[in-house]
C-alpha cells in the first residue's frame, strides 16, 4: 500500500467518522446527550487513570439550551441558556373542559 | 449570579419595542418586527453600565394584562410575580410603553405598578410621537404615576441613554402592592383616562398616514388585490433578480473544485470525495443562496413596515371559514421561513384546539428549505419565457406552488374543524401597528442573519450528510466485470433500488429515492444528495457539475412535476416533528402529522405523475 493510499484512507476515515458523529449529535440530540453523559460518568471514576478521567470530563455534555427546536439551529432564533433549575421553556398543549 | 448583578425585566404590551430595546442595550440580535407576538420566549442578556454595574436583562413576551390567557403571556406574569421556577423575581421592572399609543399601554403600566416592585416606565418611540405632534408632560406623568419615567427610541443608536442613566443610579422605591381583583381592575381604565387628560396632548388618535394607507390596504376588494399583487411580485423577483448571481456562484464553485482537486490523482477516492461529494453536493445547494436572500428581503421589509397584521386582518374571514383563528396568521407566516419558529409562535394562541390545528398545518407552509428543491426543478423543466406580456413563467409556477401550500393548509384545517367537537367561535382582536419605513440597517442585519443560518447549515449538517452519502454511494465498490456504474453496487444504490418498488408508481427513480433519506434531516439536503448521486453515477463531468441540466436530461416531465407535488406536502423535516412533539407533549400528534403529510404527498404525487403521463 502506497503512502498516498494510507494517508487517503486516514483522511477519509476521519472525515466519515466526524460526519457521522456530527450528524448523530444534530439529529438525535437527546440520545447523544444521554450516551455522552453515561460514557462520561463511567470514565470519570476515581480508580480510572487521570487520562481517562480527563477524557470523561471532556465528554460531559453541556447543559442543553432547551429554548428552541431540538438541535435544529434552522431558524436562528434560539435564545440563551436558561438559569439552572428553570423549568424548560416549553409550553405543551393542555386541554381542559370549557367552562359553560 | 454575582452579588452586584441587577436583574431587570423588560415588560410591556406587544409591539412596543421591548426586544429592540433589549438588542440596543445588550448588543443582541433577537428578532424584531412591526407586529405583535414576535417574542414568545423569555430571552436573557447582559450589559455593563458606564459605572460598571452589571445588569442582567430579561426580555419577556408582550402582554396586555397579567390576566394571562396564552402560554407566552403566562411566562411574563410568572417572572414578574416571582413565580417562575428556578428564577428569582426581578430587582427592577422596566415597563416599556409605546408613546404613540399610551391610551392602550398605560393600563398595563398601572397593573405592573400594583405588583409592589421597583418600576421604571420607558416611553418608547418618542421620535414617532413627536413627529405626530403628541406632547407628553413627562414630569407630570412621573409625578402622577409615582414611578420614574424616561424617554427612549429603541431603534436609534444612543436611544436608551436616559434609561441607562436611570438604571445606573439608585433603584427606585417600590410602590406598595395592591390587591388584584376584578373591581380594582375595572378602575384601571378610569385611571388611564385621568392620566391621559392630565399629561398627554394628542392631535388625533391615529396617524393620518396610517388612515390614508389603510383605506386601501384594508379595503375588502382592493386590499386583497394589493396583497395578491405583492406576493406575486415577490416570486417574480426571486427568479428574475437572482439568476446572474447564481450563475456567478456556480462558476466560482466549479472553478474552485477544479483547482482544489487538480493535484489529486483523478481515480482516487479522495478526488471523488471532494469532486463528487463536497463540490457537487454542497455546490448544488449553495447556488440557491441569492434566491433565499431575495425572498427574505421582501419578507423583512413587509415585517418592518407593519403591513403583515393588515394581511392577517384581510385573511381573517377566509381563515375563520377554514377553521383557523386569525391569530394563526403570524405563526403560519413565520413558517414560510421555517416551520419551527412558526410552531413555537403558536404559543400566542389562547385556545389549545386552535393552537393544535395551527401546529398541524404549519408544516404545509412553504419553508425556505423547500426553495432550493422548487427552483432546481422549475429552472430545469419550466421554460423561462414571458407570459401575459410581463410575467416570467418560472415565477408564476413558483407562486403557484406557494399558493398550493397555503390552500392545502386551509383545506386540512377545514377537515380538522369537521372533526372538532368544540365549534365555538373566537373573534380576532389584533392591534394594527403604525406603518413604518423599514430601517436599512435592520433589514441588512436580518439578511445577514439569514445568510449565516443558511451557510452554517451548508457547512454543518448538509456537509456531514453529503460526506456520509458519498461514503454509502462508494462502498462496497463494484465487483470484477461490473457493467453498471459503481454506485449501483454500493449500499446507497441498493437501498435506492429497494425503495424504488414503493416510489415507482409516483415516478421516482432510485436516485430520487436515495435523496429522500438524507432529505429527512433538512429538505434542501435532497438537492445536495442528488448532486452527489448524479456525480457518482459516472456521467460526463461537465454535465454532472450542473445538476439542473443533468436532471433535465435524464428525468421525464411527469417525474419532475411529481417530485414538486411531493415536496409541497412531504413531512421531511425531523426537527419540525421534534418540535411538534415538544410543543404538544404527544407522540400521537407527531404520528398524525407525519402520517397525514406522507399520505397527502404520496397521493398528490401519484395523481400528478399519472395525469401528466397520460397527457404527455
Amino acid at each position: 500500500m502506497s503512502t498516498f493510499a494510507v494517508v487517503q484512507a486516514v483522511i477519509i476515515g476521519l472525515l466519515v467518522f466526524g460526519s457521522a458523529c456530527y450528524a448523530f449529535r444534530k439529529l438525535l440530540p437527546g440520545v447523544s446527550t444521554r450516551m455522552l453523559a453515561s460514557a462520561s460518568a463511567s470514565l470519570n471514576k476515581p480508580w480510572r487513570s487521570s487520562l481517562l478521567q480527563r477524557l470523561g470530563r471532556r465528554l460531559q455534555p453541556k447543559q442543553a439550551t432547551g429554548n428552541c427546536g431540538d438541535g435544529c439551529g434552522t431558524c436562528g432564533t434560539c435564545g440563551p441558556t436558561p438559569p439552572k433549575n428553570a423549568r424548560p421553556d416549553v409550553q405543551p398543549l393542555e386541554f381542559r373542559p370549557r367552562q359553560r | 449570579m454575582s452579588a452586584g448583578t441587577l436583574r431587570i425585566a423588560l415588560v410591556g404590551n406587544p409591539n412596543c419595542g421591548k426586544t429592540a430595546l433589549f438588542n440596543l442595550l445588550t448588543g443582541g440580535r433577537q428578532k424584531v418586527a412591526n407586529y405583535a407576538g414576535v417574542t414568545v420566549e423569555r430571552k436573557e442578556g447582559r450589559f455593563v453600565t458606564p459605572s460598571g454595574r452589571v445588569l442582567q436583562l430579561l426580555d419577556l413576551p408582550g402582554t396586555y394584562s397579567f390576566d394571562a390567557n396564552s402560554p407566552d403571556e403566562q411566562i411574563t406574569r410568572d417572572v414578574c410575580e416571582g413565580n417562575y421556577p428556578g428564577e428569582a423575581a426581578p430587582d427592577l421592572i422596566v415597563c416599556v410603553a409605546d408613546a404613540t399609543n399610551l391610551r392602550l399601554h398605560l393600563r398595563f403600566v398601572l397593573e405592573v405598578k400594583r405588583l409592589g416592585r421597583p418600576v421604571v416606565l420607558a416611553l418608547n418611540m418618542m421620535d414617532a410621537a413627536k413627529r405626530r405632534g403628541i406632547v407628553i408632560d413627562v414630569a407630570e406623568l412621573q409625578h402622577r404615576l409615582g414611578v420614574p419615567v424616561v424617554e427612549t427610541v429603541a431603534v436609534k443608536r444612543g436611544g436608551a441613554k436616559a434609561l441607562i442613566e436611570r438604571v445606573d443610579g439608585d433603584i427606585p422605591v417600590a410602590a406598595p402592592a395592591e390587591a388584584d381583583d376584578a373591581a380594582s381592575r375595572a378602575g384601571l381604565h378610569e385611571q388611564v383616562r385621568a392620566l391621559l387628560a392630565a399629561t398627554v396632548t394628542m392631535p388625533r388618535a391615529t396617524a393620518a398616514i396610517d388612515d390614508a394607507l389603510d383605506r386601501w390596504a384594508l379595503h375588502p376588494v382592493f386590499g386583497l388585490g394589493i396583497l395578491a399583487v405583492l406576493m406575486f411580485l415577490i416570486f417574480q423577483a426571486v427568479f428574475s433578480w437572482a439568476k446572474p448571481i447564481m450563475d456567478a456562484i456556480q462558476d466560482g464553485i466549479t472553478a474552485l473544485g477544479v483547482w482544489v482537486t487538480a493535484a489529486l490523482p483523478a481515480e482516487s477516492a479522495l478526488h471523488s470525495l471532494l469532486n463528487d461529494g463536497v463540490f457537487a453536493g454542497l455546490g448544488a445547494v449553495l447556488v440557491f443562496l441569492p434566491q433565499i436572500l431575495i425572498l427574505f428581503l421582501f419578507i423583512l421589509i413587509l415585517e418592518e413596515s407593519g403591513y403583515l397584521p393588515r394581511a392577517a386582518f384581510l385573511l381573517d374571514r377566509l381563515m375563520f371559514k377554514a377553521g383557523l383563528t386569525g391569530r394563526a396568521f403570524i405563526p403560519l407566516l413565520s413558517s414560510f421561513a421555517c416551520a419551527i419558529p412558526g410552531i413555537m409562535a403558536t404559543r400566542s394562541i389562547t385556545d389549545p384546539r386552535d393552537r393544535l390545528t395551527t401546529i398541524l398545518v404549519a408544516p404545509l407552509m412553504t419553508c425556505s428549505a423547500r426553495l432550493p428543491v422548487y427552483t432546481l426543478l422549475i429552472a430545469a423543466f419550466i421554460p423561462s419565457r414571458t407570459v401575459w406580456g410581463i410575467f416570467n413563467l418560472q415565477g408564476v409556477v413558483l407562486f403557484t406552488l406557494y399558493v398550493v401550500g397555503i390552500v392545502s393548509a386551509l383545506a386540512v384545517a377545514w377537515v380538522i374543524k369537521r372533526f372538532r367537537k368544540d365549534k365555538s367561535e373566537h373573534a380576532l382582536l389584533m392591534e394594527l401597528p403604525s406603518y413604518r419605513m423599514p430601517h436599512v440597517r435592520d433589514v441588512a442585519l436580518g439578511l445577514w442573519e439569514r445568510a449565516k443560518i443558511f451557510l452554517k447549515r451548508v457547512g454543518g449538517i448538509i456537509l456531514a450528510l453529503t460526506v456520509l452519502l458519498w461514503f454509502l454511494s462508494s462502498f462496497p465498490g463494484a465487483p470484477e466485470g461490473a457493467t453498471q456504474p459503481a454506485i449501483d453496487y454500493s449500499l446507497a444504490g441498493r437501498i435506492g433500488h429497494v425503495m424504488q418498488y414503493v416510489f415507482a408508481p409516483i415516478g421516482f427513480n432510485w436516485q430520487i429515492c436515495i435523496a429522500l433519506i438524507p432529505g429527512l434531516a433538512a429538505r434542501e439536503v435532497a438537492v445536495s444528495a442528488l448532486g452527489t448521486v448524479y456525480a457518482m453515477s459516472g456521467t460526463d463531468d461537465a454535465v454532472a457539475s450542473q445538476l439542473g441540466p443533468m436532471i433535465a436530461h435524464t428525468w421525464s416531465l411527469p417525474t419532475a412535476l411529481s417530485l414538486l407535488a411531493w415536496y409541497v406536502f412531504a413531512p421531511q423535516c425531523m426537527s419540525t416533528l421534534a418540535v411538534i412533539r415538544r410543543e404538544t407533549n404527544s407522540w400521537r400528534n407527531v404520528a398524525l402529522t407525519a402520517g397525514y403529510l406522507f399520505g397527502l404527498a404520496y397521493l398528490a404525487s401519484l395523481i400528478t405523475y399519472q395525469v401528466a403521463r397520460a397527457l404527455s
